[in-house]
């Protein structure tokens, strides 16, 4: 790929006690790409996040943001990213608004006026002179947003993003996030445990298991097209479909067989003229859960670091 | 960097705790002036005083009529002299207070700025972490020391504004409440001072007591930083600052008392001349503060810097 990563993890390390907590991980991020961040509990989510964002120090290693890194120049590689570390912790007793004026001067050059925007992109308007302690936990989380969003960064992280979201609050926030990816091409890192969540809104996933990366890879989208086939006799379909070489797998009733679109109607045809009866043929979309199950093999909990 | 001490005060404001605080500390100070002088007026202790120097009369004429036995006398003479102490107690007592008095005496209220600066410096880094806020916080454009930096100042800045609060009430209160110094000159401490000095003088002895406070304030800020606990924060440093005078009296035999720090922690002490330890001097008393309070700032940016969140 010609494009340049907007961050970049070098040989990312991270040793607690005896313990590898992260196993030298490299990993990418590109412009306008929403990343999903994937990992069953206690495999390295939160640790390799709280690198990027300089709360943790790698033991080896570096980030870099546009090239700076971290561990040289903090001030100017995060100057680039907007941060949610799991929930938005926000000051309580203040209102949403002095919220954001807080967090606005603590970057350069963030006027009234982009405050008003984007509480404005948000929908806070109507309640952002209240205090953080009088609001719901999915307004916490749009302004969570809010402040990420204030100085407009190249760089998006966020840890499970929706917690606490109905589901029109998740929709919504999807769409959001979709819209500054493509229109502000911001790259976005999300880090979640919903499968189906990170499904719907990455372009790309990354998998990670006891601290390593074990894939990162497109989403479900783009990988092989797989075919539900439920036919009888069945065992004769298969037979026929492995004589030209492709994968088939058996389920209960029917088979799913690795095809191309435009080789179904020549088969439907062939199993026709075999006279097979034939029930079923539909396209099959292996859901993310598959493929993480697959990569995590079942995901035990990684043994805790802490003595 | 003054964006960021904006942002601390802010934050200290919007907690309805640091107005009730400041404002009780007003109230309290004030409101003592006045109780001073309510009781003053109250007690008025001169039929008491009269009534006393008659009982001692009584008693002389007594002692004369000598049909009495040994027990009896001694017995007598013993009640009389506690009579004479109560009556030389209640004399001294009973000058009258003036306003030179009182605003010059305001240095000793510090202990409630103490009480309320220890309070604000144990929680201001705590805080952050207890309510996850430390992360947002962090995850910012800005060097952690600058931080941690701004939280200090800000503690500091709390510190004075205490100051200034307690020395403007009390001032208040004396000009209320109490008559001007007819003569030229005041008792300070056994010391006469004349009473075009009284400015200088009272603000000299506030400045010498911000000075004991924020060293204090420096040791609550520390152990929050360090261990990210407000209650602990809370607790030791008012423990020492309560029982550190007891601590050096106990260590004063060895030549090392000299070296704690809570000897030094009562620096107008050279000014009213009751010393923790004799033989210290103003100098070398600035000069240990000053070794504390950068040993202890060290310690809280090392901590702070170095170490992970993972609140």
């Amino acid at each position: 790929m010609d494009i340049k990563p907007v961050v970049e993890l070098r040989k990312l390390s991270k040793v607690i006690g005896s313990k590898k907590i992260i196993d030298n991980l490299n990993l990418s991020l590109y412009p306008g790409q929403i990343t999903g961040f994937l990992g069953p509990n206690g495999a390295g989510k939160t640790t390799t996040i709280r690198m990027m964002v300089g709360l943790m120090k790698p033991t080896s290693g570096d980030v870099l943001v546009e090239g700076v890194t971290l561990r040289e120049n903090f001030e100017e590689a995060l100057s680039k990213v907007g941060v949610i570390v799991e929930n938005p912790e926000l000051y309580p007793y203040m209102t949403g608004y002095k919220n954001l004026v807080h967090f606005a001067r603590m970057h350069k050059g963030i006027t009234k006026e982009r405050i008003a925007a984007i509480v404005e992109q948000v929908g806070m308007q109507n309640r952002i002179h209240e205090k953080v302690s009088s609001y719901s936990l999915g307004m916490r989380q749009r302004l969570g947003l809010a402040q990420a969003l204030l100085h407009q960064p190249k760089f998006l992280i966020l840890d499970e993003p929706t917690n606490g979201l109905d589901p029109a609050g998740i929709r919504e926030f999807r769409l959001y996030l979709r819209k500054i990816a493509e229109e502000e091409n911001v790259s976005i890192f999300v880090s979640s445990h919903m499968l189906s969540e990170i499904e719907l809104m990455c372009d790309r996933i990354a998998v990670i298991q006891n601290g390593k990366l074990l894939n990162v890879e497109e989403t479900a989208r783009s990988t092989k097209p797989h075919y539900y086939i439920e036919a009888h006799p069945i065992q004769k379909v298969e037979q026929m479909i492995r004589a030209e070489g492709k994968s088939v797998e058996s389920l209960e009733e029917g088979i799913l067989a690795q095809l191309e679109k435009e080789e179904v109607p020549m088969l439907i045809q062939k199993l026709v003229e075999e006279d097979i009866q034939l029930y079923t043929v539909q396209p099959h979309l292996k859901t993310l859960e598959d493929q993480f199950l697959e990569l995590t093999g079942g995901g035990q909990i990684a043994e805790s670091h802490k003595k | 960097m003054l964006n960021l001490i904006k942002n601390e005060w802010m934050k200290l404001w919007s907690k309805k705790g640091t107005w009730t605080m400041v404002i009780l500390l007003a109230a309290i100070i004030f409101g003592f002036t006045g109780l001073a002088k309510l009781t003053e007026t109250l007690f008025d202790d001169t039929e008491w005083i009269a009534s006393l120097e008659t009982q001692i009369e009584e008693i002389d004429q007594q002692l004369v009529e000598s049909d009495l036995d040994e027990r009896e006398k001694v017995e007598l003479e013993m009640e009389q002299e506690n009579l004479q102490e109560m009556l030389e107690m209640n004399i001294e007592s009973n000058q009258p207070q003036t306003r030179e008095n009182v605003i010059t005496e305001t240095f000793g209220i510090m202990a409630l700025v103490t009480l309320l600066t220890i309070i604000v410096a144990s929680g201001i880094v705590s805080t952050e972490f207890s309510q996850g806020t430390i992360k947002m916080l962090l995850s910012r454009p800005v060097n952690r020391w600058k931080i941690l930096m701004s939280k200090y100042l800000t503690v500091l800045l709390f510190a004075s504004l205490a100051t200034i609060v307690t020395y403007v009430s009390s001032v208040l209160g004396a000009y209320i409440f109490f008559p001007s110094e007819t003569g030229s000159t005041f008792i300070f401490y056994e010391e006469e001072v004349p009473v075009s000095a009284l400015w200088s003088k009272s603000l000299y002895l506030m400045f010498l007591s911000l000075i004991n406070v924020s060293i204090i304030a420096t040791l609550a800020f520390m152990i929050g930083t360090i261990f990210r606990s407000t209650s602990m924060a809370i607790g030791v440093s008012m423990f020492l600052y309560f029982t550190g005078g007891l601590i050096v009296s106990f260590l004063a035999e060895y030549s090392f008392a000299k070296y704690v720090l809570f000897a030094h922690t009562n620096l107008t002490d050279h000014e009213t001349g009751y010393l923790s330890l004799p033989g210290l001097t103003m100098p070398f008393s600035v000069g240990v503060i000053i070794a504390y309070g950068v040993l202890f700032l060290a310690l809280s940016f090392l901590s702070f810097t170095k170490r992970d969140v993972t609140a």
